[in-house]
């Protein structure tokens, strides 16, 4: 065998199994919920093949969808920063500090902690804060209680990312710019906040995907209540999947979503050219 | 060139690979097999919760077997979180067992896939009720091997702190509002509230006869006698005599401020009197529910064993089915302390294995079981529509805000009824 066989065929060998891997529990899938979103697919009894009928239904007829659709968007638009700020601040903090260390595994424990379990420890505690009505059971604090407890659990990851890249900042940068008179405010936008750009950009987008498709937080803490304040689109699609049995309502909801977050991130990936510095 | 090829092979691969994924659950028949000696094997599926309910569900199987020598029973177990999940994921997959554990709040969900029993069972011996619950639309489509009924459980130190009587026969639901009035003190409740459907529908019921589903399975949260139950059940947190629940994912809310001391009243299933006795560490009394305007009443439950449509070997299953609902089967369940027995000569078993698990509060205990059978005196079956799991959501998200206030019991009674309308 001449040499650049016996690569092609080792090279397929490394390949296979991750090829067959995505093409089974992701491609197929995938587009399998295509095909299933143009049906009306129940867990049990026969299909039938409707068209758009899921589409229209979720965006017309659904009394939930459109909620579920603002509260994630609200959601999103609470968390995401205040996840953000936090973990930024807490990193710069932390890196003056003698304790830096302690600090950073303290902080990241709640982010490796079973999500289930942490919602289920906060209930506890809104449940023990007491209140007539309890935060969780009031329309108007429901959703920010379900912020306030994703915000905890989700800022430490982040916080690792900020603090690595703080910690990378470029020594003789900083020194020219203090050279130069930059302190404060003016050295944290102009020089710190564009040295560190390509990890904000990559934990905004994560974060951003990860908040659009929530659901254990209010699905342990509220079960999308009182009323529907806390129900979001995963919740829709779990819902419709798994309590009404109509798969391809799931699978339209799970597509429309789908389109959402791709969008959202594309907008995330063009914009980032005009913030995003990366060392060339 | 060559590196197409390979490709083409790698894809290739992938896709029959994928096609002998799909390809598995297609062939034809499940639940059963015959093997060369004519011994047919059917798989059972049951929820179990420890390897000593997985152990009485062995012997059950054993059972069948002993009766029937040429009729053997494969048990498949899941914890009871997992399992109707795990059963509507196997109809989905045409693998379902031919031997179904079903529950009657659930019957409506699968009555279209379960064989009706109706002639291919003997059913002597079955406390009547139990059979009526697993009825669905005039069929029997499974044998209840249990029954329960919903019960007011109440903390006895507590009424004798507050001087108020004791709940006994006959108790109105005047009295009970006025006794929750009088245990409200010290930040406790009188009564921890529920959006659970048995637990707060069963105490509308006996309110005023309020029934949120038709004889002919048909939602009916929006009748008036719905509003009205709903307004006196919702009454009692405002007048600040009940514990309202703190979110709507707190479906066993009552029963556990109860048991924590929080509530001194709570609804609650029969089948916990003797978890609660054990774990309350104060003295645990029974009643029937407090009697409205037609007598006191509850809703009953049971569960049961029934056949599913498609079993290769119906006969056969039935048969089995008949073995596990049957007396010798109940009267090990009921030495086993499971559940209260269906049929009405093993019920004794229970109280008896009850009274011996806890001998000092064998009066609790007798007390609950007599409020128990009193019960099924007043009992009716809560049929459920198809989709009874999307409605129990839609009570937990609309029913704590008429408990708060924030909503009218008319327009959060129209909200279920408007949004459960579709796929009943």
């Amino acid at each position: 065998m001449k040499p650049r066989t016996t690569e092609q065929w080792s090279a397929l060998g490394f390949v296979t199994p991750s090829v067959l891997g995505l093409g089974l529990f992701t491609l197929f899938p995938v587009g399998a919920a295509v095909v299933m979103s143009f049906f009306a697919w129940p867990m049990l009894g026969t299909r039938e093949f409707v068209g758009l009928e899921n589409f229209r239904y979720l965006l017309g007829e659904d009394p939930d969808f459109l909620t579920a659709l603002r509260n994630t968007f609200v959601f999103t638009g609470l968390y995401v920063p205040l996840n953000l700020l936090l973990a930024l601040g807490l990193a710069f903090w932390i890196n003056r500090s003698r304790w830096a260390r302690l600090w950073r595994v303290l902080f990241f424990v709640p982010a490796i902690t079973p999500m289930v379990a942490n919602a289920v420890i906060w209930k506890l505690l809104f449940q023990a804060v007491g209140g007539e009505p309890n935060l969780l059971a009031d329309g108007r604090t429901a959703l920010l209680a379900v912020v306030a407890m994703s915000v905890w659990q989700g800022f430490g990851y982040n916080m690792i990312v900020f603090s690595a890249a703080v910690n990378e900042m470029s020594p003789s940068v900083l020194e020219a710019a203090s050279l130069d008179g930059a302190t404060g405010l003016r050295r944290l936008v102009s020089v710190q906040l564009p040295l560190i750009s390509p990890a904000l950009f990559f934990a905004a987008t994560m974060t951003m995907i990860n908040a659009l498709q929530v659901f254990t937080q209010p699905y342990i803490l509220t079960a999308g209540g009182p009323g529907n304040a806390t129900e979001t689109l995963v919740m829709n699609v779990y819902q419709a999947g798994f309590e009404s049995r109509d798969l391809g309502l799931a699978a339209a909801g799970a597509w429309l979503l789908f389109a959402i977050i791709l969008v959202v991130t594309a907008v995330q990936f063009l914009g980032q050219k005009r913030w995003v510095h990366y060392e060339s | 060139m060559r590196m197409r090829r390979s490709v083409l092979l790698a894809l290739g691969l992938a896709g029959m690979m994928v096609s002998a994924a799909c390809g598995g659950g297609g062939s034809g028949t499940s639940g059963g097999a015959r093997d060369s000696g004519g011994t047919v094997t059917l798989d059972w599926e049951m929820w179990a919760g420890s390897e000593d309910e997985k152990a009485q569900l062995d012997h059950l199987a054993a059972l069948v077997t002993r009766k029937h020598p040429t009729i053997k029973v494969n048990l498949r177990t899941a914890p009871f979180n997992d399992y109707f999940t795990k059963l509507q994921t196997e109809f989905a997959a045409g693998k379902q067992p031919c031997v179904v554990s079903m529950q009657s709040l659930r019957l409506g969900a699968y009555a279209d896939l379960l064989e009706p029993l109706d002639g291919k069972t003997d059913t002597q011996g079955f406390a009547p009720a139990a059979l009526e619950t697993l009825k669905l639309g005039g069929k029997q489509l499974a044998l209840p091997y249990d029954l329960a009924s919903m019960l007011l459980y109440y903390n006895k130190d507590a009424f004798a702190e507050a001087g108020v009587a004791e709940p006994k026969n006959g108790w109105t639901v005047a009295d009970f509002e006025q006794a929750a009035k009088k245990l409200s003190t010290g930040g406790k409740a009188g009564f921890g509230m529920s959006f659970a459907d048995l637990h707060s529908l069963s105490l509308m019921l006996s309110y005023n006869g309020a029934q949120p589903v038709t004889p002919d399975v048909r939602l009916q949260f929006d009748s008036a006698p719905m509003v009205d139950a709903l307004t006196w059940y919702a009454g009692l947190a405002a007048s600040k005599a009940a514990l309202v629940p703190a979110s709507s994912s707190d479906v066993g809310w009552g029963e556990t401020q109860f048991v924590n001391g929080n509530a001194m009243m709570a609804v609650d299933g029969s089948w916990n009197i003797g978890s609660a006795v054990k774990d309350a560490t104060f003295a645990v009394g029974f009643a029937p529910l407090p009697a409205g305007s037609g007598g006191s009443k509850t809703y009953l439950a049971a569960s049961g064993f029934g056949v599913a449509k498609g079993c290769p070997y119906p006969q056969e299953a039935a048969k089995a089915v008949s073995v596990l609902a049957g007396p010798d089967a109940q009267a090990y369940l009921a030495g086993q302390g499971r559940s209260f027995p269906s049929r009405t000569d093993q019920q004794a078993t229970y109280e008896e294995f009850l009274v011996k698990q806890d001998p000092r509060n064998a009066e609790a205990v007798r007390g609950a079981i007599a409020s128990l059978k009193e019960g099924l005196a007043g009992g009716v079956p809560l049929f459920t529509t198809k989709n009874w799991d999307s409605v129990g959501k839609l009570m937990a998200q609309y029913l704590i805000q008429v408990y708060t206030g924030d909503q009218s019991p008319k327009s959060a009674l129209g909200t279920i009824q408007q949004q459960s309308a579709r796929g009943q």
